[in-house]
């Protein structure tokens, strides 16, 4: 009997170990069976199974043609019946990213990931993008065309998710041991907030702030205050164009965007192109698609959790995006009455605080409740229970807090905005969908068959003063937003004499803009080098575009290198290949290319350089500030050679400037050959650069790292390790319009399929692929891989 | 026979029972039934399960060129992908054989029992 027992309890014992989840490993015997795990999502290679599917909640057949990149091609016979198609056709290849991008956004990843995602969750909720997403709703649902456009994607992501059984799960499911729930409308929209967080989120207030009580005033402009050739929109009557002041930053991503007039184009229409630059992600962020209905017919990138397209083109015209990279928050101190927080100080008296009570479900631990307090300047974001998170130096008191003011809060109705986009057959038509386009604001790069135009819009808020940049006083009325520019106003053109329009996340626009728009800005290396390239050229073809998208030409290295070799005595470099590595770098074409050494050398003295030079000053212990971005140390190199900030340096000999870019020189030499041994071909930039395209989930074996990349920040082809463009696509107008694109990644998000990860290689290669698009579904110019029929 | 009856019914049970433990009680129930003895309950129930758990696992993957028993070999720090191959074996082995042998000790149990 004992024999039976012991042996039954083993058997039990061991099936439910292998069916049970400890930790963070997956339920072993689940994952590994043929019949339930993730062999299950092994999509064979050559699958080209066309078939047809019978959903309830669409009215007539649907047909969508998957090419051979998996690229899907949608035609129905409504707006309703088209985004239930896109909803279910992207949740196919993509649910569970639209899964984890919505729980991420609305703070619920602690249900998935246990505690260990808690913090990360209250952030989320603290930012408040769910209150964001909520807000938006009414005016998306109130809206025939975007109301049609939401309950039609959500419909058709359900109907996928109903379909599917646990075997047929996406892959991640299966190893976090989870599900995946209903789609509701509000994912959509906090989806949206998610991009907007990542695009205006920035936090850099309490950075300034601390800057400001240790340096002063006077310092903070001399060091942060300036204002920069190349705005998106120049001055009209100038030829050189100076620009309002910003701050700006050297590692903000390097999105372009530019289109050129039929004069400049070698076949007599506009060419435009647009690569969006982010951190780079498996499965991709974008989703390519066609969708046609009887209204439209559009070709591009999607949002995967968001209908319609956001850049991409159609029969008429063609559009893209960068971001404005304005300041659309603020950050306001709020001085609470006493411990509750129910009132705040303002205009003098008691204000209410509205409260949003939290309840975070937390798996294998208990539920955890937390409450924001929203004011008139958006929700208490940090108070006394979380304070040290700002980094502020004179730490807050407990009846202290901050609020967050944002344009994303607002309600808006972005997606009006991509509905009518996707049908603009003119410039009218761009101008007036992109004015519902409030938050992230954007550069919106537009060419139609005769005319081409920039519009950079969004909600821009006006202040009352210059201090956007530091905290606000939440008490004062004066310290609030006095409203926006109107969106007729804010800096556009059209059909410039110089033939193009272009934007690289630089300052907006010039002197003679009558409003001030002040934003953490781009550098004007690439803006410069862009205009400088299309100033030139003429009888310019879809490949003059993709190769300027390509160009690794360092207007920053051309400006400052001269001058830090003037200072270095060829003959005196105390480390082995001294005279080859002068030689190099002198005669350096400035090209970050994969083969070029000097582009290793060059960048590894600039950051002993900064550092050399603004360590000392900005290093200060347990001190958040933000560094004075690469153009000022330029001015001090090139014009400003006995600038005051040199004294700070600690050198031998305190404040010679050559002294210092010697230092750094030999210190970067050292460093490079500890780590890439005797100055040859381990420094060459291809080997030392590298790309790193990281999993969604973060999953090391779902990503993927490589060298042999070319192109640096402030380069406009701006790979910089996770970040890089994360769309390339040029498209020439014409009697037909022909469209190119490249994802760094690949159609699907699973990780089983070939589709995952196969345009890398042409990405790194810097080649496009020609976008096929269809008129119709019996378009039959080329093989199509595969026809999925939806059936009423 | 014993061999036979667990593979036909435990690929059944795989392909057609979405639950992957599906074949403890097949091939239990075909040991009892079957009374062999206890090293030909074991093995029978060892060899049948793995073999059909591999062969399904095959027949997924090497369509699939084997781009994901590469990457979820990654996942699990093993070194190739046929690593995962051999997990599999021992855990549709061990268990199938397992539970062989639970349903041989049963059935013994039973038959002794009335004495």
């Amino acid at each position: 009997m004992l024999k039976v027992t012991v042996w039954s309890i083993l058997l039990v014992t061991a099936v439910w170990a292998l069916d049970t989840r400890f930790g963070l490993a997956p339920p072993l015997g689940r994952v590994l069976s043929p019949c339930t795990g993730f062999w299950q999502n092994a999509e064979p290679l050559n699958d080209t199974n066309s078939f047809s599917i019978r959903l309830n909640g669409i009215n007539r057949d649907v047909v969508v043609k998957y090419d051979t990149d998996a690229v899907p091609h949608l035609f129905a016979h409504s707006n309703y019946d088209l985004y239930f198609a896109q909803g279910f056709i992207t949740a196919r290849d993509r649910l569970w990213q639209m899964d984890l991008q919505a729980r991420t956004a609305s703070g619920r990843l602690a249900e998935i990931f246990g505690d260990r995602a808690l913090d990360g969750d209250v952030h989320y909720r603290r930012l408040g993008l769910s209150f964001a997403a909520e807000n938006a709703l009414e005016l998306v649902l109130a809206d025939q065309d975007t109301k049609e456009m939401l309950m039609g994607y959500t419909a058709g992501v359900n109907a996928y998710i109903r379909q599917l059984t646990k075997a047929t799960y996406p892959v991640e499911y299966k190893l976090f041991d989870c599900k995946p729930e209903e789609w509701r409308p509000v994912n959509t929209l906090v989806t949206l907030k998610l991009i907007a967080e990542t695009l205006t989120g920035g936090e850099s207030d309490f950075d300034m702030e601390n800057a400001l009580g240790v340096m002063g005033k006077n310092s903070i402009s001399e060091l942060f205050s300036r204002s920069f050739r190349y705005p998106v929109i120049p001055d009209s009557a100038k030829g050189v164009y100076t620009a309002a002041p910003g701050i700006s930053r050297t590692d903000v991503l390097g999105s372009n965007n530019w289109a050129i007039s039929d004069e400049k184009s070698a076949n007599g229409f506009p060419i435009l192109a647009n690569d969006p630059h982010l951190k780079l992600t498996l499965p991709s962020i974008w989703y390519q698609l066609q969708l046609e209905d009887p209204g439209s017919n559009a070709y591009g990138v999607s949002i995967p959790g968001v209908p319609g397209i956001v850049v991409g083109f159609n029969g008429s015209s063609a559009w893209g995006v960068t971001n404005a990279s304005a300041d659309v928050t603020d950050w306001y101190r709020i001085a609470f009455k006493d411990s509750t927080r129910n009132e705040y100080r303002y205009n003098g008296e008691w204000a209410p605080t509205v409260k949003r009570v939290e309840k975070y479900k937390v798996r294998g631990g208990v539920d955890f409740y937390d409450t924001t307090f929203y004011t008139r300047q958006g929700p208490v974001v940090y108070d006394g229970r979380n304070h040290k998170k700002t980094g502020l130096l004179n730490p807050a008191g407990d009846l202290e807090g901050f609020s967050l003011r944002w344009t994303m809060h607002d309600p808006s109705n972005e997606l009006k905005a991509l509905y009518l986009l996707d049908r603009a057959k003119n410039y009218e038509d761009y101008r007036a969908a992109i004015a519902f386009f409030n938050c992230p604001a954007q550069n919106f790069v537009f060419a139609d068959k005769k005319n081409i135009a920039m519009t950079s819009s969004g909600k821009f808020p006006l202040r009352n003063d210059d201090r956007w940049k530091y905290l606000r006083d939440g008490s004062l009325p004066a310290d609030d937003w006095q409203g926006w520019i109107p969106m007729d106003k804010t800096p556009f053109m059209e059909d410039p004499s110089r033939g193009y329009v272009s934007s690289a996340n630089q300052v907006l626009a010039g002197h003679d803009y009558g409003w001030f728009i002040p934003g953490d800005f781009a550098l004007p290396y690439r803006a410069a080098r862009i205009n400088e390239s299309l100033d030139r050229m003429t009888n310019a073809n879809v490949d003059s575009m993709r190769l300027l998208q390509m160009d690794s030409y360092s207007e920053m290295a051309a400006e400052v290198l001269p001058d830090l070799l003037k200072y270095v005595d060829r003959n005196d470099i105390g480390i082995g290949h001294g005279k080859e590595i002068f030689t190099d770098l002198a005669t350096w074409d400035y090209r970050f290319d994969t083969s070029s050494r000097a582009a290793t050398v060059f960048t590894a003295w600039w950051s002993e350089l900064n550092r050399g030079i603004w360590g000392s000053i900005m290093e200060r212990k347990g001190v958040q500030m933000p560094w004075p971005d690469y153009c000022k140390t330029v001015s001090i190199l090139t014009k400003d050679t006995d600038s005051r900030w040199i004294g700070f340096v600690k050198s031998p000999v305190k404040g010679a400037l050559g002294d210092i870019v010697n230092a750094a020189f030999e210190k970067a030499l050292y460093q490079l050959r500890r780590r890439y041994g005797q100055y040859g071909e381990n420094w060459a930039w291809g080997k030392v650069s590298y790309c790193s395209i990281t999993n969604l989930t973060n999953i090391p074996a779902f990503s993927v790292r490589f060298n042999g990349v070319g192109g640096a920040p402030n380069t406009i082809d701006a790979i910089a390790g996770q970040v890089g463009p994360s769309w390339r696509m040029v498209v020439a107008l014409g009697p037909s319009v022909k469209g190119y694109g490249i994802l760094p990644g690949g159609q699907s998000g699973n990780p089983g399929s070939y589709f995952y990860d196969n345009q890398i290689p042409s990405w790194q290669g810097g080649r496009l692929n020609e976008l096929l698009y269809l008129d119709s579904p019996g378009d039959m110019r080329t093989q199509m891989r595969s026809t999925l029929t939806f059936k009423p | 026979m014993l061999f036979f009856l667990v593979f036909a019914f435990g690929l059944a049970g795989a392909i057609w029972i979405p639950v992957w433990w599906s074949f403890v009680p097949v091939v239990f129930l075909a040991a009892f039934f079957t009374d062999k003895g206890p090293r030909h309950s074991f093995w029978s129930g060892f060899f049948a399960m793995a073999l059909v758990w591999v062969s399904l696992i095959l027949q997924r993957s090497i369509p699939n060129g084997n781009i994901l028993a590469r990457k979820m070999a990654g996942y699990f720090s093993l070194p190739h992908w046929t690593f995962l191959l051999a997990l599999a074996l021992l855990v549709s082995g061990g268990i199938g054989g397992l539970s062989g042998y639970c349903g041989y000790l049963i059935r013994q149990r039973l038959r002794l029992s009335p004495r």
